[in-house]
């Protein structure tokens, strides 16, 4: 199964975007970053199942959480 | 023992809170942002709640909650961080020292006249803002008596006018509602540790949705780590991490989320009703007692009475209350203005503040115990 990894720009961004999955039903977790994905140093990101990509990037969108960086993992 | 010095803090807590604060501790003691191990995603969880809860208090962004140590903290970072940076600090003439002593260490402020009524205190409000006003901040509610400011209609003037305006609830926060989209405030500042009934150290800042999209108009005030970009020597520009340096206090966060379920559940109204019922007993009480004299009974009834025994200093009353059993507070409430503002005499006041676990039979047994001093 491949993972999504969104990097957010902050712990609290991280927390705010975890809650909206969990309240639409989307598994997800908190991950710390590190330089790899945030290119500044410490960071945050969730991890979600790729296949609910669409979907949370949709619900980011929708509720004015952003986020820097996509990726496949 | 009698506890009634609940405008410093809230001595009695609800049964949950303590259990929070257990909880942070024993459970999820990790440092909250920091680390990626369990302890500090827990941490990190306790943090967001908190801010979402206080959020949906004041109708805010979660994100747009800062925390601090205290109120007086959360006060000395909105005022500096919003203000203009030319124009004077305009505060009212009941503020704490939180406000006050920040507004002289600006160097220029100005005192509008709040002893009036509504109409009067903005006709002295506005007669001050012809001149060039770079800050606007006072409180919501006085924590020597019973003054509740019209801050709707300061901020929507602020609002006009384009000036940032900071409002202080702390002792209003748990009895009065207090939106900061109706007062139009550019931030909302208060503390853990009172009218929301957890624990001490942990104040907060609820800014305006506007600086969620835009931290960087907002000046930075604390510079430290903070689990964010750490590779960078400046501060983000994005809130509330822009405003947060060190570690954040999880065990009084926690608390305050219970604080604000048990006021939420029991109602904001509710504990204001209960309150005001207890000032009205004392009021009443103190008004037939030989020698006694209350100051500010002619703004209601709210859970402050401030009052004097004859020409006694009020450290000795509160002392010989002490002696009896009982806590209150004498002397001058870190209000010099509010106590120039109700002419108490160079002896300062006692002051007797409720909390919704204060009775009748508590406010009985001080009188009791007065009357015993007269």
């Amino acid at each position: 199964m491949l993972n999504c990894l969104i990097t957010m720009y902050s712990e609290t961004y991280s927390q705010k975007a975890g809650k909206l999955f969990r309240d639409n039903g989307i598994e997800c977790s908190i991950v710390k970053l590190g330089n790899e994905y945030t290119q500044k140093g410490c960071g945050h990101g969730i991890k979600i199942d790729q296949r609910s990509r669409q979907c949370v990037l949709r619900l980011l969108k929708e509720n004015g959480i952003p986020y820097s960086d996509v990726r496949i993992i | 023992m009698i506890y009634f010095d609940n405008a410093a803090t809230t001595f009695q807590k609800p049964q949950s809170v303590y259990k929070a604060v257990n909880d942070a501790i024993c459970l999820y003691g990790g440092n909250p942002g920091r680390s990626g191990h369990y302890l500090s995603r827990e941490a990190s969880g306790i943090i967001y709640r908190c801010r979402e809860r206080l959020s949906e208090l004041f109708g805010g962004k979660p994100e747009a909650v800062v925390l601090t140590l205290n109120a007086t903290s959360a006060t000395n970072m909105a005022m500096s961080v919003l203000r203009k940076s030319r124009g004077k600090v305009l505060i009212s003439s009941f503020e704490h020292n939180a406000v006050y002593r920040r507004a002289a260490a600006m160097g220029n402020y100005l005192v509008f006249d709040a002893s009036g009524t509504d109409d009067e205190i903005m006709r002295s409000f506005t007669s001050l803002c012809e001149r060039d006003i770079g800050l606007v901040a006072c409180i919501h509610a006085s924590n020597i008596c019973s003054k509740v400011l019209p801050i709707s209609r300061i901020g929507a003037y602020c609002k006009r006018r384009g000036i940032p305006f900071v409002v202080d609830a702390s002792q209003s926060i748990g009895r009065e509602k207090l939106s900061i989209k109706d007062c139009c405030a550019d931030a909302i500042c208060g503390p853990s540790h009172k009218g929301l009934y957890g624990i001490q150290g942990c104040g907060f800042i609820q800014f305006a949705d506007k600086y969620v999209d835009n931290g960087s108009l907002l000046k930075t005030f604390v510079h430290g780590g903070n689990g964010v970009n750490s590779l960078d020597c400046k501060m983000p520009d994005f809130l509330p991490e822009r405003l947060e340096a060190g570690t954040l206090p999880t065990p009084a966060a926690a608390s305050l989320v219970a604080g604000i379920e048990f006021v939420t559940n029991m109602g904001i109204e509710e504990i204001a009703y209960k309150e005001s019922v207890l000032s009205k007993k004392l009021t009443e009480g103190l008004s037939v007692l030989r020698n006694a004299g209350v100051y500010g009974s002619e703004y209601g009834y709210c859970g402050t009475v401030l009052f004097n025994i004859g020409n006694v200093d009020s450290e000795k009353i509160a002392d010989y209350l002490d002696s009896n059993g009982i806590c209150v507070r004498g002397g001058f409430h870190c209000c010099p203005l509010g106590h120039r503002s109700l002419k108490t005499p160079d002896r300062g006041a006692v002051r007797v503040s409720f909390s919704v676990f204060n009775t009748e039979n508590e406010v009985d047994k001080l009188l009791t115990v007065l009357n015993g001093y007269n």
